[in-house]
């Protein structure tokens, strides 16, 4: 199997590897570019733990194959935050307490994230709409929906 | 959050030590004297009576919240290390049978394939299990489930692996399996485990229930029954192992590190202090990962090859081979007087333990403790049976069996309501347990009962959110129905030791290293431990780092289930931090010529009680205790105060003290789609203290939603032995869009046990709402379901077959 070469733009950073074109986005994401944020927790486009922004849409990169996302844009967790400053949402997260075994949170945030640059001013049912793709088995889901709106105001200097 | 201090109720007592005899007894429970018990050397207890806290029940950040939102948290499976390999299991395809031929020698002859092991490659036991070793590291030749690990293979990549397990040549013997209970109890079934398939069964009595039920006026008789869950936990079993300085170090997602490191170490024949298990960040829990998952195979994988390895199950894998929640059927007998007076309990249930025992004898035992319900009743008869087969092993899952009970307790008391037309609510206040309750294990509750209290505070806020002229369906298509559960739930283990430990040391600018066991996988205990810790010597939370579950340098902390590290280990660190405390409080009393016992240590500072113009700052204490040459050092351990319990009765003491809960649910069912919606749910929670409040709501919020997935949604569908939903896709757990609208409230009720009087939460979130769904169900379409789940195939069948 011939390697193929991808150009991408990850985290604002342009990216050219080579990589097998069997790869998912997933697996480059994790395994070629070491961002291990993105999750795998059931490789079916099921839990959401996988989630990221890709062209400003939250999607399970999963089930994306590497070379579907060649010359898009993506954004992982690891690309949320400033050296000194967290993301809106990343410090409501902590806030709100809606953080408990972490593992559906990066692709909680991200899903929040997506929502937030389209939509500034979600209510509660879009929200709740907007992270049903991205499964949590602790929170109940109650604090993670807090904190999107806790980030919401906060971003509107409510 | 509702904070209620309460002046326990206390019975006029006479003593009676008859309750126990076998005559019906009817009258209220009677105080009895309690024998003096160990105390050993014991934090202060002024402070904890008046609830004047500066951490505790301050909702602070949790200590591992700002690496999980940034990305950075390592998860075993995000590990690397240079010259790593990847490992793999070869599985049996078969419920039942024996291993007729099997040849790994192609797989082993892939280029870049390291090792392929059998049980033969094992040095020492090949036998693991929490309470009875029966399951085998590696199938010698009987196979007694669908994925009973036979090989293991480690190579160079995945690809590798995959292609190896593909090479390896098997062929069965096959034989019946055993695929229920009613077949696993016949003479002539294939024998599991030795001479019979009974796996455990218990007898718990007390007075005399033939004789009470002549006397009662109403008996109400049901069959409940609650099927087969998975844990589904995001993040599916991984874990890497490597030797470092000699030592065999395994990263691993787990809840019971100092479990697994005894394990691991019996299979290589080798000292437990040359294995060392540190918990990676374990991507939820919820009991299914208190077996050996990972450990063993990649412990012997990494003795054989000496490299680095890492394993991460697939979803699939994982869900088939990690435990289950035990299928139960309960049969009730419910007696009781025209004023709801409860006197007697018949109860005989069966469960299905699989193929191995796990957690199954913790699950039979804690089911029959807690049958009754939270409910004083004088004359008790519950049996109980549990089967091996050769369906996927069952467990411990959220609740131990509780959950399950909790189905039936809970559904005769509600139709107990409506046989004698009472409140629910009143009905329940009428038989709550108090202090001075007797259980029907003899056991006395002495203190921290705060069950009424959940109840009138969820009836309060029922009447605030409803009331009978706007309690309506939403649409003409819909029928709505209120709903109500409470439960009981003991903490640690069930008449079992259970101790864990900690240890503290204050450093010289006023921060501490706290070393504990305790997994956190979390929800949270690494915070609550610090919180505690601060909260004992007079340091700000900031103060306390905290380093947990890591076999080579925390003391042992035992499993993090049975809703025990809040109070076990939570005890522990404070008695290390009081014994480091008394060092501290023996220099500053000479510093301060003020006898200890008058120093308040808190913020930070020091000071007479009495004058508190006379203090003085930590800083300044710990140069004095630098000058005189002393270190503020604590160890502190925990067992709780518990007895085995007799095997002719199962009398005794179980648990030192006891949770209580009650939940409203407020749900619609639509008569044309039959599907249920939850809208609110009021969830009610004694915790005895809130270390942290905010934290104790995610943790009844979450528990709620975990049980409308058990009422209304969850089933493992089995064909054969075999899991057919292993993957989200088809084993439905809720999503943001089926949870409602949540009220979470606590309540505080006094104790001495405890650190500061806390209990847990962790397995009572879930517990009641999981009853309190079915009532809601019955009263909004007026049918009565004992089986749960209640899928919509449910409600339309019989609803249908009412028209």
């Amino acid at each position: 199997m011939q390697n193929i070469l991808v150009n991408m733009t990850v985290n604002g950073e342009p990216i050219s590897r080579e990589t097998a074109p069997n790869r998912r986005l997933l697996d480059f994401l994790r395994e070629d570019l070491g961002l291990t944020s993105v999750k795998e927790g059931c490789s079916v486009g099921e839990c959401g733990a996988c989630t990221v922004i890709l062209n400003g849409k939250a999607v399970t990169s999963c089930l994306i194959l590497v070379g579907q996302a060649i010359g898009t844009e993506v954004v992982t967790l690891e690309g949320l935050h400033g050296e000194d400053e967290l993301d809106p949402l990343q410090q409501a997260f902590i806030d709100a307490g809606a953080v408990q075994c972490g593992f559906c949170t990066p692709g909680m945030i991200l899903a929040a994230k997506a929502l937030l640059d389209e939509n500034e001013e979600p209510d509660r049912e879009q929200i709740k709409r907007s992270i049903s793709g991205n499964l949590c088995r602790c929170t109940g889901y109650e604090k993670i929906i807090e904190a999107i709106e806790l980030a919401r105001d906060r971003r509107l200097n409510k | 959050m509702k904070k209620n201090v309460r002046n326990p109720e206390q019975t006029t007592a006479t003593i009676d030590t008859s309750v126990r005899d076998s005559k019906v007894v009817t009258q209220p429970p009677q105080r009895k004297t309690v024998e003096p018990q160990e105390v050993p050397a014991q934090p202060q207890k002024s402070e904890t009576l008046d609830r004047d806290f500066s951490v505790l029940g301050k909702n602070v950040n949790k200590k591992d919240a700002y690496e999980k939102v940034i990305g950075k948290t390592q998860f075993a499976g995000d590990m690397k290390r240079p010259n790593m390999l990847y490992g793999g299991v070869f599985r049996s395809k078969i419920p039942a049978g024996f291993i007729d031929h099997l040849d790994i020698s192609k797989a082993a002859a892939i280029p870049g394939v390291a090792c392929v092991l059998t049980y033969k490659d094992i040095p020492g036991l090949n036998q693991t299990g929490i309470i009875i070793k029966d399951e085998p590291i590696l199938v010698e030749n009987k196979i007694r489930r669908i994925g009973d690990a036979i090989c293991l293979v480690a190579a160079e990549t995945e690809e590798l692996v995959e292609e190896a397990l593909n090479a390896i040549e098997i062929e069965y013997d096959e034989i019946e399996a055993v695929l229920t209970i009613d077949r696993a109890a016949e003479a002539d079934s294939p024998k599991i485990h030795g001479e019979t398939n009974l796996h455990q069964s218990k007898h718990l009595f007390c007075g005399d229930v033939d004789a009470a039920f002549e006397q009662c006026d109403v008996i109400v008789e049901k069959t409940y029954s609650s099927g087969m869950k998975s844990h589904m936990f995001i993040e599916p079993d991984a874990g890497l192992a490597e030797y470092v300085n000699g030592i065999l170090t395994i990263y691993v997602s787990t809840q019971n590190p100092h479990f697994d490191r005894g394990e691991v170490a019996n299979m290589l024949a080798i000292s437990h202090n040359k294995v060392n298990v540190i918990q990676a960040a374990t991507g939820g829990g919820f009991g299914g990962k208190l077996d050996i998952g990972v450990q063993c195979h990649l412990g012997l994988l990494c003795y054989h090859t000496g490299r680095p390895i890492k394993m991460v199950r697939k979803r699939e894998e994982s869900t088939m081979v990690s435990s289950k929640r035990h299928p139960m059927t309960m049969h009730y007998k419910t007696g009781a007087k025209k004023d709801g007076t409860i006197l007697a309990m018949k109860i005989h249930m069966t469960g299905d333990t699989g193929a191995y025992a796990s957690y199954g004898p913790a699950v039979i035992t804690r089911a029959v403790v807690h049958a009754t319900g939270p409910y004083y009743v004088p004359n008790v008869d519950i049996t109980a049976e549990f089967y091996y087969t050769n369906n996927p092993m069952s467990g411990a899952f959220r609740g131990f069996g509780v959950p399950q009970i909790s189905i039936a307790h809970e559904g005769q008391m509600n139709a107990l309501a409506r046989e004698l037309g009472m409140d629910p609510i009143d009905l329940r206040i009428k038989n709550a347990h108090r202090v001075g309750t007797i259980l029907p294990t003899g056991q006395e509750l002495t203190e921290s009962v705060g069950f009424v209290e959940t109840l009138e505070a969820a009836r309060e806020k029922m009447n605030e959110l409803f009331n009978d002229e706007t309690y309506q369906p939403s649409a003409p298509n819909k029928k709505r129905g209120l709903g109500i559960g409470c439960m009981w739930y003991g903490i640690g283990n069930t008449g079992l030791p259970n101790p864990a430990g900690a240890f503290v040391e204050v450093l010289g600018d006023c921060s501490v290293n706290l070393l504990v066991g305790c997994a956190d996988i979390g929800q949270g205990s690494t915070t609550v431990m610090a919180q505690i810790c601060a909260e004992e010597l007079g340091l700000n939370y900031e103060d306390i780092n905290v380093t947990y579950a890591h076999t080579m340098v925390t003391p042992e902390g035992g499993a993090t289930s049975a809703s025990r590290q809040t109070f076990i280990s939570g005890k522990a660190t404070q008695n290390a931090a009081y014994m480091a405390k008394q060092t501290l409080m023996e220099v500053a009393s000479d510093y301060l010529k003020v006898p200890a016992e008058r120093l308040i240590f808190r913020e930070r500072k020091i000071w007479d009680r009495e004058d508190p113009d006379t203090k003085m700052t930590y800083p300044m204490l710990m140069m004095e205790m630098r000058r005189i040459g002393k270190l503020a050092l604590g160890v502190g351990s925990y067992n709780p105060k518990t007895t085995y319990l007799s095997p002719k009765d199962m009398s005794g003491i179980p648990f030192e003290v006891y949770s209580y809960a009650t939940a409203i649910v407020d749900l619609e069912v639509n008569v044309e789609t039959y599907e249920t919606e939850v809208k609110n749910v009021i969830s009610v929670h004694d915790v005895g203290t809130a270390v942290n409040p905010q934290m104790v709501e995610a943790q009844i919020e979450g528990g709620v939603v975990m049980g409308i997935g058990f009422a209304l949604f969850e089933d493992v569908i089995l064909t054969r032995g075999r899991i057919k939903n292993l993957n989200f896709s088809d084993y439905i757990i809720p999503a943001a869009m089926d949870a409602p609208k949540i009220y979470p409230l606590i309540v505080e009720s006094e104790g001495e046990a405890g650190p500061f009087g806390a209990k847990g939460v962790g397995e009572p979130a879930l517990i009641p709402t999981i009853p309190a769904c079915a009532d809601a169900v019955e009263n909004a379409v007026g049918i009565h379901f004992g089986n749960l789940p209640i899928l919509y195939i449910d409600i339309a069948r019989e609803m249908n077959r009412k028209r």
